[in-house]
């Protein structure tokens, strides 16, 4: 591991060059290190999503030269596109003033800082340390996710090495597992470090838009420190990474709709079209439906219609993949209009409803549940002066929670044994209860005196 | 002719106005009552079925719905006025029953709600029918509604009003409030950031005394029993043998879960039997597996139902692991499922197949 610590380096790097490269494609004055966080994401994303689909469509090997050239290759595609809208994407903003000035303050109160930064560091670190320490143990990724990526690497190839029994969940994070093997990496784990401390850097530089230093921390922290977000960082599986792009995916839109930038929006739609590179749910529909009825007005039909194409057409294509190896042997059968239709008698049976509200509850919202006692009181303590990102996110969580019942409900009457997986519905709420910490944030803690309420 | 139809008409219209009140007082006690015993009680002491009673109700009250001169007077009798009331009392509180039960069901086991309380949720249904009735009566009768209105609206202002007088009356009010969300949300922020603090400095104590740990100590730690069955399996069999392992089912979903254990064990050929009692395929080894490694989906309601295999397999050599001591033993006879050393044990079988 020690030996190809600079190769996997350099590997990770440019995966976040490229992305941070089209991230400033939509956002070019944004803050550094928000696009080196968004850049990661972006980056790991599509660069193993373009390696599925070079290996899948011109049977381009999965090996290390191959992704190189494949990464260098886009790379410089994105260069490009960069200087054709005259983006100097090499001028990193003045973070070494800022940093300047920081080193500067810490004279005033060297004792308090140091205090804060190890508080805000620890999380991180203990994160990294279990990480590097423990190799991929958890059932799921020996079973299917480290698995698929042992014999991507033993194969040479994505498509070859598929068995379509393991088709339960697309490729992201086996890719990158079986990149970081390539790199010579024996132990994949670090790669959920990353990914966690992109939702922390996101989450921060997000409510630094609106709140102090201090406050955007202290709630950062909170975030970190969530059970569900600090134990998941430590398992490779595919809920941590899943969350990074809804938790993104959702705070994006928000701004985009709250600030009227389509820039935002664009970010927003990529974000959400990766999240079903990692794990195919339909949460990028709540997202969609948000845009059209907050967007109705300005009449964004074009944007609706990208935000449409770009969610699905990741998904699509993988279920087309798995079709096409499966020789449509698993074509969907439980359609959800024929679910209901076959059990609409159920549905329509209000005691019926008691069951998966109930599952709901106890499972996504209880842990978590000051969280929301805490946001219903603040929305009703700010409903005269509620600003649009608020009205926007709490939408959000409404849509989410909705779209989840609606899911638990079609689980309630296709599966006997659906209730059983109520630990995988508390791992998907990873992201929900990181939207809901940010709109407290927003109403609890007051905005800086220069940030715009509108 | 018509006339006489006509009279005939007022007759029973008449009759029915006057009956009702009885018969739906009848038919709502013999719902509730049979609901708190059991469908089919009345009949199986009164010897008249309960659903001739509901329908009687319900023709009555139907003819009722449909005559406009009764409604008339129904909305002027104020004894008629407080009977639908009290009907409307009973809805409310069979209805919250219907769904406090239902709940409770739901949380609990079925049947919970008849062990504790003696009432099926189920068979609540029938008086939350009847109870509509004088719900649905007392909104078509226009002079009910209209006061029942008034008294709603004037209802409704009051307590709606207290909520802006809880949050927007004076800054008081709105401090406490905010020092609620405060204290929740700063609590509750501490608190996880404690318990990872804690999580952490436990994981560290084993990361610190294990600082060279290999991997299989790391596996072992992660993994506990069935790791020591896949290094007894890497240890003791070739490449390209055939394993046999449980049948994937409780209390064996777990250690039968081949897909767990083929990212160790290369290019071996594992399957599982279909059934407790058999065993197929020409296996070179056969897993020993107690079984219950999962607490949920290993659950099983006998404890005799662990351990397999279950019947006799003639071997060259078996192998026993002891996971809580680490220990591994080797000993040379067959494997006899009733003899003790096969119970609650963990191993493989180097099956003798010239004996088989």
């Amino acid at each position: 591991m020690i030996t190809s610590l600079p190769s996997q380096l350099f590997g990770i790097l440019a995966i976040i060059l490229l992305g941070y490269l089209l991230v400033n494609i939509f956002l070019p004055k944004n803050n550094f290190f928000e696009k080196v966080a968004l850049g990661f994401l972006v980056g790991f994303g599509v660069f193993t999503f373009a390696l599925f689909l070079a290996n899948w469509l011109w049977g381009i090997p999965f090996d290390i030269l191959s992704c190189g050239l494949i990464l260098l290759f886009l790379i410089f595609s994105v260069i490009l596109i960069n200087l054709s809208r005259s983006n100097k994407f090499w001028i990193v903003g003045n973070i070494f003033t800022k940093l300047h000035i920081y080193l500067i303050e810490m004279r005033h109160n060297p004792v308090g800082k140091i205090i804060i930064f190890f508080i805000l560091a620890f999380i991180p670190v203990s994160i990294l340390i279990s990480d590097l320490y423990w190799p991929v143990w958890q059932w799921d990724a020996i079973a299917l996710y480290d698995y698929r990526a042992r014999n991507m690497v033993l194969f040479k190839s994505i498509v070859l090495s598929f068995n379509v029994n393991d088709s339960a969940y697309p490729l992201l994070t086996s890719i990158g597992h079986g990149i970081v093997y390539l790199l010579g990496g024996t132990n994949p784990q670090y790669l959920y470090f990353l990914f966690f401390l992109s939702i922390a850097l996101i989450y921060y530089f997000f409510l630094r838009r609106f709140l102090e230093r201090t406050y955007a921390a202290i709630s950062t922290l909170f975030v970190m420190s969530l059970p569900m977000m600090y134990r998941h960082a430590q398992f490779a599986l595919s809920d941590l990474p899943q969350s990074a792009y809804l938790i993104s995916g959702f705070l994006y839109l928000a701004l985009g709709l709250s600030s009227n930038k389509k820039s935002y929006i664009y970010v927003s739609s990529i974000l959400f079209s990766l999240s079903g590179w990692v794990r195919n749910e339909p949460f990028w529909i709540v997202a969609f439906i948000i845009l059209v009825i907050f967007s109705f007005r300005r009449r964004w039909f074009l944007l609706d219609g990208i935000f449409f194409t770009l969610s699905y057409a990741v998904s699509r294509v993988w279920l087309y993949f798995v079709n096409t190896v499966s020789d449509n042997a698993l074509a969907y059968n439980h359609a959800p209009a024929k679910v209901f239709a076959a059990n609409f008698s159920t549905f329509i049976n209000p005691v019926f409803w008691l069951v998966p509200i109930t599952f709901v509850f106890k499972n996504a919202i209880l842990p978590t549940l000051p969280v929301y006692i805490a946001l219903v009181i603040l929305l009703l303590l700010h409903r005269r002066t509620i600003v649009k990102i608020v009205v926007v996110i709490s939408v959000e969580i409404l849509g989410i929670i909705l779209i989840i019942l609606a899911g638990s409900s079609y689980y309630a009457v296709t599966s006997s044994q659906w209730n059983a997986l109520y630990s995988s519905l508390q791992r998907l709420m990873i992201f929900l209860d990181v939207l809901a910490m940010a709109n407290v944030s927003l109403l609890l803690f007051p905005w800086s005196i220069n940030k715009k309420k509108n | 002719m018509a006339d006489i139809y006509i009279e005939m008409k007022k007759g029973i219209e008449t009759i029915n106005y006057l009956v009702f009140p009885f018969i739906f007082a009848f038919a709502l006690f013999v719902s509730i009552l049979e609901s708190y015993k059991y469908m089919g009680f009345f009949q199986a002491h009164f010897h008249i079925s309960s659903f001739f009673i509901y329908l009687l109700s319900i023709f009555s009250w139907l003819g009722l719905v449909i005559s406009k001169i009764k409604l008339k007077i129904m909305s002027k009798s104020s004894l008629m006025q407080w009977y639908l009331i009290g009907g409307v009392v009973i809805f409310v509180i069979i209805l919250s029953l219907y769904i406090i039960l239902n709940e409770l069901e739901i949380i609990y086991y079925d049947n919970y709600s008849f062990a504790h309380f003696h009432f099926q949720p189920v068979n609540l249904i029938y008086p939350l029918i009847l109870s509509t009735e004088s719900v649905i009566l007392i909104f078509i009768t226009n002079n009910n509604l209209n006061s029942l209105r008034g008294k709603a609206k004037s209802f409704l202002k009051i307590k709606l009003s207290y909520p802006r007088k809880i949050f927007v009356n004076s800054r008081k009010q709105i401090n406490i409030w905010l020092a609620v969300s405060w204290l929740l949300f700063f609590v509750f922020g501490f608190y996880n950031f404690f318990i990872s603090v804690r999580t952490f400095v436990k994981s560290d104590t084993f990361i610190l005394s294990h600082l060279d740990a290999s991997y299989d100590k790391k596996m072992e730690q992660k993994w506990g029993t069935l790791y020591y069955l896949v290094e007894l399996i890497l240890r003791n069999t070739p490449e390209n043998s055939k394993i046999l392992f449980p049948p994937k089912m409780a209390p064996w979903l777990v250690a039968g879960n081949i897909n767990q254990v083929r990212y160790f064990l290369g290019n071996r050929i594992l399957y599982n039997a279909n059934d407790p009692i058999s065993i197929e395929g020409n296996p070179d080894y056969i897993l020993i597996a107690q079984g219950g490694l999962h607490p949920v989906y290993d659950a099983v309601k006998d404890a005799s139902e662990y351990d397999w295999p279950k019947v006799f397999i003639p071997a060259q050599k078996i192998w026993y692991a002891d996971p809580a001591l680490g220990r591994l033993s080797e000993v040379d006879k067959d494997f006899d499922p009733k003899d003790s050393m096969n119970k609650n044990a963990w191993g493989l079988i180097k099956v003798d197949k010239k004996r088989i």
